[in-house]
């Protein structure tokens, strides 16, 4: 028996047999590179297909790539904090 | 190319040249110091000593040469760095956890737990809601993530920080987390979410009605732009 889906949004819709709600479950993994081949292909068909899915997944595709933008820059202080390091390494211990 | 360069300094203070691990911890240092300091929670001004035992640490078993065996020299840093955090309080009991969050980790999201938590999670990033697109400069954007991620559970900022921002593959995330591969990918996925969430909170606190700013680039599928303002 399948549970009953609430229906978060009036316009959720099946489309390249995957439902809004799965395309949004699998959107880590498409952005990750994850997805096999037809999977892919699959939410591509369904995100053109689907307004909601096309705006959400680029929001969310946007946050994923903004945070990984931010990257390790080097510390302000990163000679400092390497110099004491190194001395400590020096130091006998 | 990183871990090819890990390797060769490391090996090289193996070999007896120990001023390469000077280039080794000034790649490394703002990526491990940024981890303890999620992982430290009240006790930031432990971070740089912690961090110093763990470059210590590694220095040492790099002279030992036992940085030969792993794989990913990443994943072994920062799995020394979360060993080393937990060492430093170890029996004391919420002691990582930030006092303001200890009762709240993950209330933010508590009240959504009467619909499936992916779906509500979704939900209150936005998912299914109707918006214009909108820009926001790349700075404006910086500024309000960086707020979005501090609002996050600890758990969701470790796991965006080292798959994210430090680029750790899954495999290593889930080693350095302690995770199996599928627990870290579900964490992932939900902490995107929860971070999109936040960045829309962020958004209405800084701007009424900007919340749904965050959807900015064409990166899933390219549309033409229904409206200009």
């Amino acid at each position: 028996m399948s549970h009953p889906r609430p229906a978060p949004v009036d316009d959720e819709q099946q489309v390249a047999g995957l439902w809004c709600r799965e395309v949004l479950a699998m959107l880590s993994d498409y952005v990750d590179g994850t997805l096999s081949p037809a999977a892919r292909a699959n939410v591509e068909a369904h995100v053109q297909a689907c307004a909601n899915c096309a705006r959400f997944g680029t929001s969310f595709a946007t946050v994923v790539a903004d945070i990984r933008a931010l990257g390790a820059t080097p510390s302000d202080d990163v000679d400092t904090f390497t110099a004491g390091v190194m001395a400590l390494i020096d130091s006998p211990s | 190319m990183s871990v090819d360069e890990d390797h060769a300094l490391l090996a090289a203070v193996q070999a007896g040249e120990p001023r390469a691990f000077a280039t080794y911890v000034r790649k490394h240092e703002a990526g491990v110091r940024r981890f303890l300091r999620t992982l430290l929670g009240d006790h930031q001004a432990d971070v740089d000593d912690v961090a110093q035992e763990v470059f210590l640490q590694v220095f040492r078993a790099a002279r030992q040469g036992e940085t030969s065996m792993p794989t990913s020299p990443r994943a072994w840093l920062y799995t020394v760095a979360r060993h080393a955090a937990a060492r430093r309080f170890r029996g004391q009991r919420d002691a990582l956890v930030p006092a303001h969050r200890r009762d709240v980790d993950d209330a933010t999201f508590r009240h959504l737990s009467e619909t499936p938590p992916l779906l509500a999670l979704g939900i209150a990033a936005g998912w299914g809601t109707e918006t214009p697109e909108d820009v926001l400069t790349t700075r404006e954007r910086q500024q309000a993530l960086r707020s979005a991620l501090q609002r996050l559970p600890e758990a969701s900022q470790q796991v965006l920080l080292v798959r994210d921002v430090l680029g750790l593959s899954g495999d290593e995330a889930a080693e350095v987390l302690g995770l199996h591969l599928a627990a870290q990918k579900s964490r992932l996925h939900r902490a995107r979410l929860q971070l999109a969430a936040a960045l829309r909170e962020v958004l209405h606190a800084e701007t009424p009605g900007a919340a749904d700013r965050a959807g900015l680039s064409t990166a899933l599928s390219p549309q033409p732009s229904p409206e200009s303002t």
